[in-house]
């Protein structure tokens, strides 16, 4: 539930157009994005350059190297994400390969995602763990090893400038407690236990407010075989396409906090029960008697999908506007407009994010 | 007129490795201590942290953290016959300054000295009969054996948390670590780093030829570790940027990551820095001493009185602050009669080179300070000297520690000096080229050794310590022989070309070797020929402990610090146990 506030949180700050704003600050047409990368941008936004809403890594820039080193660690276990180990598995090596050159190339803008609210004294820690270190706490300063300013590493360690700060808080916290162990060397394990809350929380933010760097060329990154030549090779394999057509088409209505949070899980619970709108005819829905359909597919831990009807992201906002009218989000969708109003549709949404299995 | 503070129990001159080891056993023993440092305070944070770490320029060939020669420095001479001349710029041997000393910015190669190396003159005696030593050595014993100072490594090894591989465990001897060290009780408390590309090849030609290669001891660890002080130190990055620099990571065993929090936030210990010690005082009768001079910082001389006095500075300081304070007799080399100075000795290097074909990438940068594999079968007296005519040794390894731009860049004998061509040879061959390591030892002779300089001063007034030495024929013999050994390794290595030259005619002063300088206040059981009993304790001033490599009689081919570190915590605890609650000699004379 937190999350869903969170994100509708974040969606009240949504742009009606998610795409108007996404140019490369190079001013230059941005590279056409192959097709197996249609599934990373989906969330990680436009050319991998962030999620407004929050909470999802900016993975433009990232070099090839690390974001490949991430992909098999969703697929060994020592990162934890249900979404991430979906993805991974759906990717082929050469997917891989085409996915993380893209992005470790692309040149995408910041993307202002939330970060969050903390005392005035936070931006102090925050910039004093960044650049120094902390002699209490018994860390090092993170650009020892994340490079001046944050800006990274390559090809092993990645940059923390521009980072999404909910992200980097959660990514501590997995660090902390062990969910993430994907270092040989335990070393952000040991940073990771060594810090506060607080301090976690000063330097996400400190991170999240700074320009995220470009992305490296292509021959500063070496021996590894370069992006390109990979890509070169795989040529035939790539997909150009004009834009994401799924994310452009989005046009969901603010959703602001204060609907969300009237959000009533049980309401929504009793419309679906209520078979008014013939939910339970298409599909199996845990918690409501009697909906075992099977024309359409079961919303067993819809909470945790990644996507509405294969191709939305899974938003609050996004959500609400496909339950009131899946055809005019979705032209193809099996799903009719089931004359759900907005109300209505706020309060099945509600209950559809507290099935997590 | 100098000020007068508060007597104390104890007061420790030098906060380095000594300083720190012997602050902490006499606070814990509920004694009241003053630690001086002449240098200035420096943690991991905020000191040490990257990037502005990694500035070589200004920590590798400017030398930020070493002493600045413009305020003390040594004057140097080959013999007596010679004029000694001050150091202007430092260049054989590095000394530090600082909170920490010299093992805040070592590269962490942390080794026992063998037994035969503490008995070196008996062994050679009894080997090799008495006439086989060249007439100009001056090899002692120690006092002290192996057995006794296991105890002692074991401490001062867990207290570091070093990463290694035992090679004689209680007497078994254990295929892949050192097997010619003495029994050791337990395994080291960390499993050895990473082997590195150009050390396994190392390895593998070792092991063709026959001999019985092991991973390089090291002080910057493989992985986090809780000492038994509480204090936790963290995993090496290999960043290639450790002797000379602080580590930002918590990775390298030095007092301010091992000891030194737990030291300075005791009650009873008291921390000055910026405070040089300008001698020991001692009452009318000349045999107890009554406590230090200083020079703060702004140059006001304080007196500061002690039941205790502990010399811990860097070794051949320690030496000088004796001849500064007239504390035993000087050593005068014409007559061979005093022990103050007499002794010294260094480290006798050579480096052959593998150049290998461009299909060999050995990425020099992702080094550590103590990485890598190598060799005893050369060192000490591990191999029969008898058709040799030499004493001594040298380990041999691939333990390469850095590939940074300024200092590295290995070419052929033949590249030009300058120009397009060295260019073209540096491209070829930065990342393709295997250093090896021939790591010697330095006996002692009747020319060899340290006094005051009767010319030169140091900013305080005070005469500069002269330093005369040369390598001895015996080591220019032994480093003939062992690095003939290593090119051999070298050539199975499997390079295109290998190149190596021993050490050879007059020692350089102005060429970076080690910062390994011993001897000069040397331990013994005989007080004619040493400064300091068993303890370290100065048979002159017996309320004086003088702890350093400065007690070494003479240098093995290991690195020093292994053996100071135990030396530290096996007089701590003669004072603790025998020293403190029946103050007074604790060897009969």
């Amino acid at each position: 539930m937190r999350r869903a506030l969170l994100l509708a949180a974040a969606a009240a700050l949504l742009p009606a157009s998610v795409t108007a704003q996404m140019a490369p600050p190079s001013g230059r047409t941005p590279p056409p994005v192959p097709g197996p990368a249609q599934t990373c941008v989906a969330c990680h936004g436009p050319m991998g350059a962030g999620n407004q809403a929050g909470g999802i890594p900016r993975i433009a820039g990232l070099t090839q190297y690390y974001s490949t080193k991430q992909l098999r660690s969703y697929l060994d276990g020592t990162r934890q994400n249900a979404q991430m180990e979906a993805i991974a598995r759906s990717l082929s090596e050469e997917d891989i390969a085409v996915v993380t050159a893209y992005f470790a190339q692309v040149d995408a803008p910041a993307v202002r995602a939330p970060i969050p609210t903390a005392p005035v004294e936070s931006n102090a820690l925050g910039r004093q763990l960044a650049e120094i270190g902390s002699s209490n706490l018994g860390v090092q300063a993170c650009n020892s090893c994340h490079g001046p300013g944050g800006a990274g590493e390559p090809p092993a360690i990645p940059q923390l400038a521009g980072q999404d700060a909910y992200y980097m808080i959660t990514t501590l916290n997995a660090w902390q407690a062990g969910i993430r162990r994907n270092d040989a060397g335990a070393q952000m394990t040991m940073i990771a236990r060594a810090l506060t809350p607080e301090a976690i929380v000063a330097v996400a933010r400190h991170y999240a407010r700074l320009p995220p760097p470009p992305p490296i060329p292509l021959n500063q990154v070496s021996p590894l075989p370069s992006p390109a030549e990979r890509l070169a090779a795989l040529k035939d394999r790539v997909v150009a396409v004009e834009a994401a057509p799924a994310t452009a088409a989005i046009t969901a209505p603010r959703l602001s906090p204060l609907e969300w949070n009237a959000a009533d899980p049980a309401r929504g619970q009793r419309i679906l029960l209520s078979a008014q709108h013939g939910c339970t005819g298409c599909h199996t829905i845990p918690g409501v008697r009697g909906a075992n359909g099977i024309a359409g597919p079961s919303l067993a831990g819809m909470a945790r999908r990644a996507f509405i009807a294969g191709q939305l992201p899974n938003r609050a906002d996004i959500l609400v506007a496909f339950l009131q009218d899946p055809p005019a989000l979705v032209p193809d969708t099996g799903m009719p407009n089931t004359g759900l109003t907005r109300e209505e549709a706020l309060h099945v949404a509600a209950y559809l994010n507290t099935l997590e299995r | 007129m100098a000020q007068r503070r508060e007597e104390v129990d104890v007061v420790l001159i030098g906060m380095g490795l000594v300083g720190t080891v012997l602050g902490r056993e006499l606070t814990r023993a509920g004694l009241r201590v003053v630690g001086l440092e002449r240098g200035e305070a420096r943690d991991t944070v905020p000191d040490f942290q990257g990037p502005a770490m990694h500035d070589e320029l200004r920590y590798a060939m400017r030398l930020a953290l070493m002493q600045d020669a413009s305020k003390e420095t040594i004057t140097f001479r080959h013999s007596p016959r010679d004029t000694a001349l001050p150091v202007r710029r430092w260049g054989s041997f590095l000394p530090g300054s600082g909170l920490g000393g010299s093992m805040s910015h070592w590269n962490g190669q942390l080794f026992r000295f063998q037994d035969d190396d503490f008995q070196m003159y008996t062994r050679t005696v009894e080997r090799y009969g008495a006439n086989f030593l060249d007439p100009e050595i001056t090899i002692q014993d120690w006092g002290i054996t192996a057995a006794e100072l296991e105890p002692y490594f074991d401490r001062w090894e867990y207290l570091l948390g070093v990463s290694g591989k035992a090679g004689n465990l209680q007497g078994e001897l254990i295929p892949g670590g050192n097997v010619f060290e003495d029994p050791r009780s337990r395994e080291y408390p960390t499993p050895p780093q990473k082997e590195p590309y150009g050390s396994a090849i190392f390895r593998r030609a070792a092991l063709e030829l026959g001999y019985n290669p092991y991973p390089q001891p090291s002080a910057n660890l493989s992985q986090p570790y809780t000492n038994p002080e509480g204090m936790q130190l963290q995993t090496c990055t290999f960043c290639g940027f450790c002797e000379r620099f602080g580590c930002e990571h918590f990775a390298k065993s030095s007092p301010q990551t091992i000891l030194l929090p737990v030291l300075l936030a005791d009650e009873r210990f008291e921390l000055r820095t910026g405070c040089n010690v300008l001698r020991i005082n001692r009452d009318s009768t000349g045999r107890i001493a009554t406590g230090v001079t200083y020079a703060d910082r702004s140059g006001q001389e304080i007196e500061q009185p002690a039941s205790l006095v502990i010399l811990g500075a860097y070794a051949y300081n320690n030496v000088r602050m004796l001849l500064l304070s007239q504390i035993g007799q000087p050593y005068d080399p014409q007559t061979a009669t005093g022990a103050v100075g007499k002794n010294y000795a260094y480290q006798t290097m050579s480096y052959p080179q593998v150049f290998y074909d461009e299909s060999i990438h050995i990425n020099p940068f992702m080094r550590s300070g103590a990485n890598g594999t190598m060799i005893s079968d050369f060192a000490g007296d591990n191999f029969d000297h008898g058709p040799h005519g030499f004493v001594g040794g040298a380990y041999i390894g691939e333990i390469m520690t850095n590939g940074r731009p300024i200092g590295f860049h290995p070419v052929p004998p033949d590249t030009p000096g300058w120009g397009s061509g060295w260019k073209r040879a540096v491209a070829r061959h930065y990342n393709h080229t295997s250093v090896i390591n021939v790591h010697g030892s330095s006996v002692a002779t009747r020319s060899n050794y340290l006094d005051l300089d009767p010319t030169y001063r140091d900013a305080w007034g005070l005469p500069l310590l002269r330093m005369t030495f040369d390598f001895p024929e015996n080591d220019l013999r032994m480093s003939a022989y062992c690095t003939d050994r290593a090119i051999e390794i070298g050539r199975e290595m499997g390079g295109q070309l290998v190149t190596g030259e021993p050490r050879t005619g007059r020692y350089d002063m102005t060429e970076y070797q080690t910062t390994h300088n011993t001897g000069g206040a040397i331990m013994g059981t005989d007080p004619s020929t040493s400064v300091v009993n068993r303890y370290l304790q100065s048979w002159d001033v017996p309320n004086l402990f003088v702890i350093g490599a400065s007690a070494y009689p003479q240098n093995a081919s290991y690195n020093p610090t292994g053996t100071l570190g135990a030396l530290a915590y096996w007089a701590a605890d003669a004072i603790v146990s025998q020293y403190l609650p029946s103050p007074g000699p604790l060897v009969p004379t």
